[in-house]
């Protein structure tokens, strides 16, 4: 099952009477994307951003990040989601690239972030690096604003239905270049060497109510078991994520895996990449010790010799399967690197867990400068939920001052975890 | 020029060997026996006073060690503050680092001392706001062990940016950073597991320290007379939050009295807690701390009683260093108003 993706590299996004791409430039027609992105009218007072590297925008609250694509044979680019459920990660697609499609709207979740486009917090987020279409949408029916989660389905909807209107632009263009994913053939070439079977295990948000975890294949991940899948199927658009916080997977992120996208390189050369493990992470212990031992018997069912595993969602629920994944895939002998981010410690450590990469760490507390746009709602940081900021502190105060400068948790910067390993960074004892 | 103060014992301030170790601290004007090749090696600094204190006054009499120096350091001005090096002696370890983190914490200035890796000191100061450099085991070395204080000294003193533990020599301090490399956490994700694969060496990005496990407190034997406390991470607090107990990155705790209700009420209380959802607990605050529940325990001899005071902080994005000191001035207060148990109520 090969996958090929033709890329075509965004410079800039204006808006203008026709939808197209040309050279770099997409133009986007406005009032048709609107329409496009709120096809049952839940959404109201929408409207459309384009933000770049280095400007002064502040997004607060961003829900989710979704990266465009197109598909030559007219299916949706999300199965299950933005269309029919089909077979995915095979054929061809065309991929916008170095840029994404995020929505913000006024009030924040507890699961949103903030990206800021240019400043100190800019370095945190692999969005504040990207040409970004943003939507700023309402809910016409707003309501559990009390509640610190709600499901907003209507947000996320909004942006991979926004994607998918832009890739349209691609139609009937040559890419820019082309990336081949082709797992089989290469496989037998590996199989051949005898070389070491590794798989990658990610993580995915599954906890929280219906509604609000990654969905796969359109279906919410809510309750779910491990579940085997081809890396391309990930990279095709089946996972849709739920957060946009610091420790999150965005879709944009699932759609251009770093860490997918590296094993292939090694596939038929190093190892012999046999797949991805969704490990969804539950509340109960014994439901995390079920999913645990099912990881671990894929993992010998596969024969495993080696294995990635990724940590996202944060948080120390996650931690916990985290390690209790890592220290099972270690016991049955495949060897175990992790990937996961730090927030001054873990909340649980496992003394097999012996290689782990550190990608970030979301505990610093940064002070960020007022920008001159927000898109958004700059009260919402002080108002709703995010995960590192608050409406009071003993000692920082509210995370949100008179003069539009903020002080937060680095956790609140969408993505400031790194846990997709797209900043080269990592994590020192000082 | 910045003002320095060297501490160093009685063997290195000229003073005496093991006969002499229970000497009280004196101080002195200007560098002495070791601190002439620390101020040598030193960039715009003058070691203005040393501070000579026996090991075993300082080890065994430490409060009025403490204090004696504390009246010597309030009549000087100084922006920096030196002991040791300490080499592997266990008893200038640790007097160097009882002196240490008292400066650091007291007067909030930069503290540096050397010590050996199997000096006892390195692994009880550490963590406390001071800089122990990665010392040799003898005097012998001590030119290196002073010249690598030094220059550390020098470069926090310049505003230069440390590189990290490691980088820069000193033991960790509990502090976790990130900081920006080469390469992506994807690259050297696979480069550990090709090193793995090929049983090559590689270095974990994490290090599991097995010291942070905790030991279950013995069961208490007899339920009946015991007084027991009700502790949370959940923030629980009266509704307007009046002590400000933030959503998340706590560094404070709070107790609230309980003693003259028989539940806490919707209304009443609520949680400002920002890491799960705190929707039923708002509606029904007994779900999180049961007060009524424990009460009627009591009532029925179950329990002795309910300790008046409940603890409360939030448990979010919690830097794990913040949450041992909490926990541990939890426990001391618990402790001292002679509470027996505690129901740590799950979030």
């Amino acid at each position: 099952m090969a996958l090929k993706v033709g890329n075509f590299y965004v410079k800039d996004i204006v808006f203008g009477d026709k939808t197209k791409f040309s050279d770099g430039l997409l133009t986007v027609n406005k009032e048709e994307a609107i329409a496009h992105i709120n096809p049952e009218g839940k959404l109201k007072n929408i409207e459309l951003y384009v933000v770049h590297p280095g400007d002064s925008v502040r997004i607060a609250p961003a829900k989710a990040a979704v990266a465009v694509r197109f598909r030559p044979d007219g299916r949706c680019i999300f199965p299950g989601y933005t269309g029919a459920v089909s077979k995915c990660g095979e054929g061809i697609i065309y991929a916008m690239q170095k840029t994404a499609v995020i929505v913000s709207g006024k009030y924040s979740n507890m699961d949103n972030g903030i990206v800021d486009m240019s400043g100190p917090g800019a370095q945190y987020s692999a969005l504040s690096q990207l040409v970004n279409l943003v939507i700023y949408a309402e809910r016409v029916n707003e309501k559990d604003l009390e509640l610190t989660l709600r499901v907003e389905e209507e947000h996320r909807l909004a942006a991979h239905l926004l994607a998918e209107y832009i890739g349209k632009a691609l139609e009937g263009q040559e890419p820019e270049d082309w990336e081949i994913y082709d797992l089989e053939t290469k496989a037998a070439e590996a199989e051949e060497k005898k070389l070491p079977r590794v798989a990658a295990f990610l993580t995915v948000v599954s906890q929280l109510e219906a509604g609000l975890n990654e969905k796969f294949a359109g279906r919410d991940c809510h309750n779910m078991a491990p579940v085997f899948i081809h890396p391309n199927e990930m990279l095709d658009g089946y996972v849709v994520a739920g957060q946009c916080e610091g420790q999150a997977m965005t879709t944009y992120d699932a759609q251009n895996l770093p860490l997918i996208r590296r094993l292939y390189k090694e596939h038929g050369k190093t190892v012999n990449f046999v797949g991805v493990i969704l490990v969804p992470a539950d509340v109960s212990d014994e439901v995390k010790n079920a999913n645990k031992l099912r990881s671990g018997e894929m993992a010998s069912l596969l024969k495993l010799d080696a294995a990635v595993i990724v940590e996202w969602g944060g948080g120390s629920n996650i931690d916990v399967d985290f390690f209790y994944n890592v220290a099972e895939l270690e016991s049955r002998g495949v060897k175990t690197v992790g990937i996961t981010c730090e927030h001054a410690g873990k909340m649980t450590v496992d003394p097999r867990a012996v290689a782990i990469v550190s990608t970030g760490e979301t505990s610093a507390i940064l002070e960020l400068p007022p920008m001159e746009h927000v898109i958004g709602d700059l009260e919402s940081i002080v108002r709703d939920y995010y995960f590192g900021t608050w409406p009071t502190h003993s000692i920082y105060g509210p995370s949100l001052r008179p003069d539009g400068s903020i002080v937060i948790n680095s956790f609140a910067l969408s993505g400031s975890g790194n846990n997709t390993g797209w900043l080269c960074e990592t994590v020192k004892d000082f | 020029m910045k003002k320095a103060i060297h501490y160093i014992n009685q063997f290195f301030g000229n003073i005496g060997g093991e006969d002499q170790a229970d000497f009280a601290p004196v101080i002195k004007t200007g560098a002495v026996g070791p601190g002439m090749a620390l101020q040598d090696a030193l960039k715009d600094v003058e070691i203005t006073h040393t501070v000579i204190c026996g090991d075993n006054y300082m080890t065994g009499h430490k409060e009025e060690a403490l204090q004696t120096i504390q009246k010597f350091l309030d009549e000087q001005e100084f922006d920096i503050f030196f002991a040791g090096p300490a080499f592997q002696s266990g008893r200038y370890g640790m007097s160097c680092g009882e002196i240490c983190k008292f400066v650091s914490e007291k007067y909030k200035v930069p503290v540096f001392t050397s010590m050996n890796p199997e000096n006892p000191g390195v692994d009880a100061f550490r963590e406390s706001d001071i800089y122990i450099l990665k010392g040799n085991k003898s005097a012998v070395k001590m030119r290196k062990d002073i010249a690598s204080v030094a220059a550390l000294a020098n470069k926090i003193l310049a505003g230069e940016e440390l590189l990290g533990a490691e980088e820069e020599g000193y033991f960790p301090r509990g502090i976790r950073k990130a900081v920006f490399v080469e390469k992506t956490p994807v690259e050297r994700a696979v480069e550990m597991m090709l090193a793995r694969l090929e049983g090559k060496p590689y270095e974990t990005e994490m290090k599991i320290e097995l010291s942070d496990r905790v030991v279950p407190a013995k069961g208490i034997e007899d339920m009946s007379k015991a007084k027991v406390a009700l502790v949370t991470t959940g923030s629980l607090v009266p509704v307007g939050n009046p002590d400000h107990i933030p959503s998340g990155t706590a560094s404070t705790w709070e107790t609230y009295d309980i003693s003259n209700l028989d539940a806490l009420r919707k209304g009443e209380f609520y949680s400002v807690h920002g890491g799960y959802s705190t929707n039923n607990v708002n509606e029904d605050p007994e779900a999180l701390v049961p007060v009524s529940v424990v009460k009627e325990l009591a009532k029925e001899g179950i329990i002795g009683s309910l300790h008046p005071e409940m603890y409360v902080t939030t448990g979010n994005l919690t830097i794990v260093k913040e949450a041992k000191r909490m926990g541990r001035e939890m426990a001391e207060d618990l402790h001292a108003k002679q509470v027996d148990g505690c129901i740590f109520v799950s979030t």
